[in-house]
């Protein structure tokens, strides 16, 4: 009886997971490039704490995006096999 | 009226059903809105957003655990300990129909709790309080419903 409410739930999901994960690529990439031009003025005027800082926070930025696009997934995998029947 | 609490049970399985497919599309999104926060944040510089993302993330994974390992559990418990209460008298059939419908009621509520929760760790960050509040709430208000039968049986002189 909700499988067609189910279905249509699940289009809506697909759609919302396509924008967020489009936004998080965005995100990273004006990220990376805001973090590179930080280490890179770091690196021009000697400033370590500036470099160092840019690097980590690229660092970051990639793990986060792996976390999102590899993680995420399996979880969802786990999550369909835990999956508990009704228990009535 | 066995027919028509076998119906209303059939249907509240298919329900249960539903509210578990949605639980796993709303976990993941609200794991993936987290993460799109925290590198928000994390390309901002604020701290907190970023921490409070995270913390989002585990809350979020700690209430669909929750859901699906532990929900089940807490009505399989609930349900044997209704069917050990049962009813009395005249009221044997009708109370083991109602407990039934009882149980099954406050198993869809606990899950439908759970997803209310995930919608808190998206506005909010919040997301375990209300999980665990819905489920002993739906627990105690079962074992009250239950318990009203046999009680005002014995009150009537009826058992």
């Amino acid at each position: 009886m909700f499988d067609p409410i189910l279905e249509k739930l699940t289009e809506i999901a697909q759609d919302a997971w396509l924008f967020l994960a489009g936004l998080l690529v965005m995100v990273a990439l004006l990220g990376g490039l805001y973090f590179a031009l930080q280490g890179a003025a770091g690196a021009a005027f000697g400033g370590a704490r500036s470099t160092s800082v840019a690097i980590l926070g690229g660092i970051g930025i990639v793990l986060l995006v792996l976390f999102a696009f590899l993680v995420i997934p399996q979880l969802g995998e786990l999550l369909k096999g835990l999956q508990p029947v009704p228990p009535f | 009226m066995t027919t028509s609490a076998n119906l209303l049970v059939a249907l509240l399985q298919e329900a249960w059903t539903a509210v578990a497919g949605t639980l796993v599309l709303l976990g993941l999104l609200t794991v993936l809105y987290q993460v799109l926060r925290g590198a928000g944040s994390a390309v901002i510089g604020s701290r907190y957003g970023f921490a409070s993302a995270i913390g989002a993330v585990i809350g979020t994974s700690f209430v669909l655990l929750f859901a699906f390992l532990g929900l089940p559990a807490l009505a399989d418990a609930a349900g044997a300990v209704i069917g050990e209460s049962g009813g009395c008298g005249p009221l044997v059939e009708l109370g083991a129909a109602a407990a039934g419908l009882i149980a099954a009621l406050a198993a869809v509520r606990m899950l439908v709790g759970a997803a209310r929760s995930l919608s808190d760790a998206v506005a909010s960050g919040e997301a375990g309080a209300r999980a665990l509040l819905e489920a002993g709430e739906a627990v105690l208000g079962m074992l009250a419903a239950v318990l009203a039968g046999p009680v005002a049986g014995h009150f009537l002189g009826a058992c």
